[in-house]
C-alpha cells in the first residue's frame, strides 16, 4: 500500500517523497489542485471517500501523515 | 470613525494607554471595550445587528460542539467496530449539519439581504411596476466578519477546531477593530488563544508597528489618494476622454487599488502587532507574480484561502463532484477526469468571488474572466510546457521571468477596466474609447495635468509609484522592517522622520479635504 501511495505522490511531485516538513501546501510543495489530484487518486485507488473536514495539516502534511490516513481508513 | 483621522488617532492612545494600566489578564476586556466603542461610532443599529450575528454564531458553535461530545462519550461507551462508528457518525454529522445550516441561513442571509436587498428590490420594483423601496442597513465589515463565523463554524463542524466557551472572548473576536472594517479575514482558532496571553507593548513592538502603520499611511495618503483623484476624474466622464489617457488611468488605477487595500492592511497590521495579536497576512508583493494563479495567492491572501477551505475543497471532494469526475473519466477520457475536476470548483470560486466584489455584470464578467485565466492555466500547463521546450525557450533565465510578471501585470489591468468604472455600460465606453485613437501626445502636451492632479501632484505620483515597488521587490529578497531596525539610531530615525514628513508634505488631507475610504470597505 505504501508503495502505491508514493508512487501517486511522486506523480505529482518528486519533492514530496523527500519532504520533511508538516504542511506541503504552505511550503508551496504542492498546490491547492495538485492536492485535490492527489486525493482524487487515492480515493480511486482505495476505493476510499476523503471528505472536505479530513483536508487538514494533520492528514495532509506530508507522505507519513498520508500514509497514516490511508491506512486508518482502509482499516489496515 | 476611520483609519485615517484624528478622532481614530485620538481613540488609538486612550486605547494604548488604557491598554498598558490594565493587568495582563484582563487586557482582553479592554480590547472588546475599545472595538465596541469603535464599532458603536459606525451607528448603533449596526452594532446591533453584529450582536445578533455573534449571538447565533456562538449559540450553534456550542451546539455543534455539544453534538460531537455526545458522539465522543457514545463511542467511549459502546466501543463501536469500524461500520458501525461510521453509521453513528453519519448520525451525529447529520444534527450537526442541521444546526450549521441555521446559523449558515442566519449569516448568509443577512448578509445577501445587504448585499443584494437593493439591486433585488430594484428588480422587483422594475416588474411590477410598483415601488419597492426600503432602508437596508448594512453593517461596518460585514462580509468580513460573515466570511470568518461562517469558516469557524464550518471548522467546528468538521471538526478540525474547538468552539470557544466565552461569549465575551468569541465577540471580541468577530469586532476586533483592526479586522472588523476591510479584514484580513482571521481563523479564529489562530486569534482567539492570542487573546489569552496579551502583555503590555515593549519599546520594540511599539517601534515595529509603528513603522508599519507608517508606510500604511504613506501608501494610503500620498499614492492611493492621490492616484483616486486622477483615475475617479477621468472615469467620472468616460466619453470627454479616449486613447491612451485610459491605459494610464488603469495603470494609474492598479497601483491605487493595491497601495489602499495594503495600505489598509499595513496600517491595522502594525496596530495589532503593538498589542500583541497577530494578524494573516493579506499581500505579499502580488505585482511580482509571475502567473495568474500565483497572482491570486498573493493578493488578497485571506480571502483566497478561505474560498480555496470553504468552497473549492468542499465542491472538489463533494460526492457529487466524485461521481461527475469518474463518470467523465470513465466515458470521455482521463483529461475530461481532469477538466471537471479543474473548471467545476474554479467556476464556482471564481463566480462567488465576482459577486463578493460587487452585484453588477460588471463583477460577474470580471470573475469569469479570471476564472477561464486561472482554468485554462491548470489545464494547458503540461502543453505550454511542451511548447516552450520545442521552441527552446529558456524557462530559467530572467527575461522569462521579467515576460511572465510584466505579463500576469498587465492582466490584472485589464481585467481592472471591467471593474473600475461605474457600471458594464461604462465599461464597454471605456474599453471602445481606449482604442479609438492612438494619442501619444499626452505624454508631453500638459493635457494628463488636466485631470485633478498637478505637474508637482503627477511627478509624486510616479515617483512614490516607484518607490513602492522598490521596497516591494527588496522584501522579495529580504526583510525590509528588521534590516532598517537593527540600523545605528541616526539612519534609523532620519528613515522614520523622512517617512512621517512625507506623509505631513505630500499626504493628501487637510481643511476641506475628506480621506477616501479605503476602496474595500465596501465589501
Amino acid at each position: 500500500m505504501e508503495k502505491k501511495i508514493l508512487d501517486i505522490l511522486a506523480d505529482v511531485n518528486d519533492e514530496l517523497l523527500t519532504y520533511t516538513g508538516n504542511n506541503m501546501v504552505d511550503d508551496s510543495i504542492v498546490n491547492s489542485f495538485e492536492l485535490i489530484s492527489i486525493i482524487s487518486e487515492l480515493e480511486d485507488t482505495f476505493d476510499i471517500e476523503i471528505d472536505a473536514g479530513e483536508v487538514t495539516e494533520e492528514n495532509f502534511g506530508n507522505k507519513d501523515r498520508i500514509i497514516a490516513l490511508i491506512k486508518r481508513m482502509t482499516g489496515e | 470613525m476611520s483609519y485615517i483621522s484624528l478622532t481614530f488617532a485620538l481613540f488609538l492612545v486612550c486605547l494604548l494607554l488604557v491598554y498598558v494600566l490594565t493587568p495582563d489578564r484582563y487586557k482582553w476586556v479592554t480590547l472588546l471595550v475599545f472595538s465596541l466603542i469603535f464599532y458603536a461610532c459606525s451607528g448603533l443599529d449596526k452594532l446591533l445587528f453584529l450582536l445578533g450575528t455573534s449571538a447565533v454564531v456562538y449559540g450553534v458553535s456550542r451546539r455543534l460542539e455539544a453534538v460531537w461530545q455526545e458522539f465522543d462519550r457514545v463511542c467511549a461507551e459502546r466501543q463501536p467496530d469500524a461500520e458501525e462508528k461510521k453509521a453513528l457518525k453519519e448520525t451525529y454529522r447529520r444534527r450537526s449539519r442541521h444546526a450549521l445550516w441555521l446559523a449558515l441561513a442566519v449569516c448568509l442571509g443577512i448578509m445577501c439581504w445587504c448585499k443584494f436587498g437593493a439591486p433585488a428590490l430594484g428588480l422587483v420594483s422594475r416588474l411590477t411596476g410598483r415601488s419597492w423601496t426600503v432602508n437596508i442597513i448594512v453593517p461596518l465589515g460585514m462580509s468580513y466578519y460573515t466570511f470568518s463565523a461562517v469558516g469557524y463554524l464550518l471548522d467546528i463542524h468538521w471538526r478540525k477546531v474547538k468552539a470557544e466557551r466565552s461569549y465575551p472572548k468569541l465577540l471580541l473576536c468577530m469586532i476586533y477593530f483592526p479586522h472588523v472594517v476591510e479584514g484580513p479575514i482571521s481563523r479564529y482558532n489562530k486569534i482567539l488563544p492570542q487573546f489569552d496571553g496579551l502583555t503590555a507593548p515593549s519599546y520594540e513592538r511599539l517601534c515595529m508597528g509603528a513603522q508599519l502603520m507608517l508606510w500604511g499611511y504613506f501608501k494610503k495618503m500620498v499614492i492611493a489618494d492621490r492616484l483616486s483623484i486622477f483615475v475617479n476624474n477621468v472615469l467620472g466622464n468616460i466619453e470627454a476622454n479616449q486613447g491612451l489617457i485610459f491605459v494610464i488611468t488603469m495603470l494609474f488605477g492598479a497601483f491605487w487599488v493595491y497601495a489602499d487595500f495594503s495600505g489598509c492592511m499595513d496600517i491595522v497590521t502594525g496596530i495589532s502587532d503593538i498589542i500583541g495579536v497577530k494578524l494573516d497576512r493579506n499581500f505579499n508583493h502580488p505585482f511580482f507574480s509571475r502567473s495568474a494563479p500565483e497572482f491570486w495567492r498573493r493578493w488578497h491572501i485571506t480571502l483566497g484561502t478561505w474560498f480555496k477551505d470553504y468552497v473549492y475543497v468542499p465542491v472538489t471532494t463533494s460526492s457529487w463532484m466524485r461521481k461527475l469526475r469518474r463518470w467523465a473519466g470513465k466515458n470521455i477520457g482521463p483529461w475530461a477526469g481532469k477538466a471537471v475536476m479543474t473548471a467545476a470548483p474554479l467556476s464556482a470560486v471564481w463566480l462567488l468571488t465576482g459577486i463578493w466584489h460587487g452585484t453588477g455584470w460588471n463583477f460577474i464578467i470580471w470573475g469569469a474572466y479570471w476564472g477561464v485565466l486561472i482554468i485554462a492555466s491548470t489545464l494547458l500547463e503540461d502543453r505550454i510546457n511542451a511548447w516552450s521546450e520545442r521552441l527552446h525557450i529558456r524557462r530559467d533565465g530572467k527575461a522569462w521571468a521579467l515576460f511572465q510578471t510584466l505579463r500576469t501585470f498587465f492582466l490584472y489591468v485589464a481585467g481592472l477596466l471591467l471593474i473600475l468604472p461605474k457600471d458594464l455600460k461604462s465599461a464597454v465606453t471605456a474599453i471602445k474609447q481606449t482604442f479609438s485613437t492612438f494619442d501619444p501626445w499626452i505624454f508631453w502636451d500638459y493635457s494628463l495635468y488636466g485631470h485633478g492632479l498637478d505637474q508637482r501632484d503627477m511627478c509624486v505620483a510616479v515617483l512614490s509609484i516607484l518607490l513602492l515597488l522598490i521596497v516591494d521587490g527588496m522584501q522579495e529578497r529580504m526583510n525590509v522592517r528588521q534590516a532598517i531596525a537593527r540600523r545605528n539610531i541616526v539612519l534609523r530615525w532620519t528613515i522614520y522622520f523622512a517617512g512621517i514628513f512625507a506623509v505631513l508634505i505630500f499626504g493628501i488631507y487637510g481643511p476641506g479635504y475628506d480621506p477616501q475610504d479605503f476602496v474595500y470597505m465596501q465589501f
